[in-house]
């Protein structure tokens, strides 16, 4: 059971497999942990170096679950109870300071208990992740917009959320517009522009996997590894000496063709919710880069971009006119049959899209991964609860019973979280990521013997920039 | 313990293919070889350089230079204490629109951000003077008026690239860790404050390393 809750983290080293051999020396160290002296100084690079790499989510529940931390346990839970109960919505603003207050508060509260009170700053840093990811994932339906207005409806949204949508929407449609435009149009220069598209919509895939995750963290993993794949490309093409110059159109060329929902919501979402210490350097700025981005698309007009040919470009424009239009007519025609005829003038396609598919944003592995988390369940006493039923627990489960209320809208049924099919689901999806990823390699490098790539995906532990760097090399 | 760190956020700014993105490379790969940053790609790298007992780490923000992306800059200089505006000396329409990086700079960026003015390419002058199309007189008057570091450099050579950024890490005020996060933006209270401070240290240990 331990070993389902271990992050799918293909950036961080070992982590991406339930079982590896990494994860498992991760473990053994933690058992010792309280009979362990605080690590001296020539120990620590080695700690530090570690908390680059690994962020283990089992571990953090486990040090949660200890009697000693019960207090944290309660302010979370309190915290968590009083932001769903005291107030039906609360600005995106508010939302970020209290979020922010409570972390600030509660990560000072670390060193005030056992075990939390002994770690070292690598695992401090764990235990902080742990923090955000947890009430994240409990919070996300009340902090992402895209299932916020879900609950509440776009009229009585705030000012920000509502703007979040209204973005996604402008950004949606002006891709769709754009669509068909081709790398030399953003003066991506020709020599790479042949097999290009197979390697790039292997980064729009990684980029769509940002709707996978409600943890902030865990969304901007998928952003840094689509920053990677681009980065490899543009290493295999000699251009990545260009910086910045070649990589901001390729980043662009992949938003417009990735098909990624709710991009901006997600970009706000972790600006808003990323615990401001974490988010600097690297990971600012390509925060900063793909925001710039998508402003990029979302004013983009003719003149932006370097047309060839005009006649072909007029031509490629107005079929994909024609295009739109008929997809409109359909979108209108199904809502006519549905009788809804409330105005969706200003709300993409998008938004009815995630009206009709409330699951879109939630990958069972996440939700799985949250769920079990069971002590928590009691949060939300006083919201429309769904069924009242006894929890599948963890072998250390807590000693306590709380009522387990579970939120609505976790698009898998209670009886499907015991362990074995838990655990079978999530081998499940596991091993559909891998496929997907393989699928995609085999056809990036056409010319490499499948048994090859496949070995170095397990090498690589199915890490895809990773994967795609190796590859590349040994192409050349 | 080590000496302090001081974080500086470098943007850099400047018409496509004036060698911004060389001009940090040269810098970055010279001596420190220890850097494992930064493990994406070579549009944000990181350098540090000890200035007397003080260690600065740069973070270079490296932005798109054509034409159509400049509206993407202000996402990039944004909060940066320090700018590279750079031209290439053998094309004038690159200085032109150095003059205008540095005005939006100061109209809109940090109002305390160092800018230093880079003409680069000096290494084709070497085969022949008459290559040089902006002159040295015409970048320092503009230096000067505008309050600017100015040096000419080869990305090529090295020539003055290390002086570049020592001369920005002089400029830059330095600061203990503990003042890192005074601006935040945050509300907070007075007891807060301290628990601020406490996390701001804890994790500029914790990325100490990976610095």
């Amino acid at each position: 059971m331990s070993n389902l809750l271990r992050e799918f983290d293909p950036l961080s080293q070992g982590s991406s497999t339930l079982k590896t051999s990494k994860t498992n020396v991760i473990s053994d160290d933690n058992d010792s942990i309280t009979s362990e002296p605080k690590q001296t100084s020539n120990k620590k690079a080695d700690a530090e170096n570690q908390e680059e790499l690994f962020f283990d989510f089992q571990t953090f529940i486990g040090y949660f679950k200890n009697p000693n931390a019960e207090p944290l346990v309660k302010y979370t839970r309190s915290f968590l109870n009083n932001f769903v109960t005291q107030r039906a919505l609360w600005t995106a603003s508010e939302q970020r300071k209290l979020i922010n207050d409570f972390k600030l508060f509660i990560f000072d509260k670390f060193s005030q208990y056992k075990p939390f009170s002994e770690f070292d700053n690598a695992k401090l840093r764990n235990a902080q992740e742990g923090i955000e990811k947890l009430i994240m994932g409990k919070l996300y339906p009340f902090c992402f917009s895209p299932v916020l207005i879900q609950k509440i409806g776009i009229d009585k949204l705030d000012e920000e959320h509502k703007n979040d949508i209204l973005d996604d929407d402008s950004l949606q449609m002006k891709i769709e517009e754009y669509k068909f435009i081709e790398l030399d149009n953003l003066d991506v220069t020709n020599k790479i522009s042949l097999k290009l598209n197979k390697f790039l919509k292997l980064a729009g895939k990684e980029l769509n996997k940002i709707n996978h995750y409600k943890a902030p963290r865990d969304k901007m993993v998928c952003i840094l590894n689509t920053c990677k794949i681009i980065f490899s490309i543009l290493r295999h093409f000699k251009l990545d000496q260009d910086g910045a110059d070649s990589f901001i159109p390729l980043l662009i060329y992949v938003i417009i063709h990735g098909n990624v929902s709710h991009l901006i919501s997600n970009i706000k979402f972790i600006e808003r919710f990323r615990f401001e210490n974490f988010l600097k350097s690297e990971d600012q700025y390509y925060l900063s880069s793909l925001q710039g981005a998508t402003n990029f698309i979302t004013n983009l007009s003719r003149k932006d971009l370097t047309i060839h040919d005009e006649e072909i470009f007029e031509n490629a424009y107005k079929t994909n006119q024609q295009r739109l239009q008929k997809q409109r007519e359909e979108n209108e025609n199904q809502s006519n049959l549905k009788g809804n005829t409330t105005d969706t003038d200003n709300i993409g396609n998008s938004t009815q899209e995630m009206i009709m598919n409330p699951d879109y944003s939630h990958s069972p592995i996440d939700e799985i991964a949250s769920s079990m988390v069971s002590m928590f369940n009691d949060f939300f006493i006083g919201q429309p609860s769904s069924t009242t039923k006894s929890e599948p627990q963890s072998k250390e489960s807590i000693p306590k019973n709380p009522k387990n209320i579970r939120t609505q809208n976790t698009g898998i049924s209670e009886d499907m979280l015991d362990d074995k099919q838990m655990r079978k689901t999530v081998k499940r999806m596991e091993e559909q990521e891998r496929q997907e990823t393989l699928e995609s390699l085999y056809e990036m490098f056409p010319d490499l013997p499948k048994e090859l790539i496949e070995d170095i995906c397990i090498a690589k532990k199915y890490r895809t920039g990773i994967c795609v760097d190796t590859l590349l090399n040994l192409y050349e | 313990m080590s000496n302090p760190i001081t974080s500086i956020k470098l943007v850099l700014l400047g018409e496509a293919a004036v060698g911004k993105s060389s001009i940090v490379l040269r810098f970055v790969s010279n001596d420190f070889s220890e850097n494992k940053e930064p493990t994406i790609g070579a549009a944000f790298l990181t350098q540090r350089v000890n200035i007397n007992d003080h260690t600065v780490k740069f973070e270079i923000w490296d932005t798109a230079g054509q034409e159509r992306f400049a509206s993407l800059a202000p996402m990039y200089y944004r909060n940066a204490q320090a700018a590279l505006v750079v031209y290439d000396i053998t094309k004038p329409q690159s200085f032109i629109k150095a003059r205008h990086w540095v005005k939006e700079l100061h109209e809109q960026a940090n109002k305390n951000i160092i800018i230093a003015l880079v003409g680069n390419k000096v290494d084709i002058l070497e085969d022949n003077e008459d290559e040089r199309k902006v002159s040295r007189e015409e970048a320092e008057k503009l230096a000067e008026e505008e309050d600017l570091l100015f040096f000419e450099t080869s990305a090529k050579t090295g020539t003055n690239i290390s002086e570049v950024f020592l001369g920005i890490g002089e400029k830059i005020p330095l600061k203990g860790p503990e003042d890192e996060h005074t601006n935040g933006g945050l509300n907070v209270t007075e007891d807060q404050r301290v628990n601020l401070a406490n996390t701001a240290n804890a994790s500029e240990n914790a990325s100490a390393c990976s610095c």
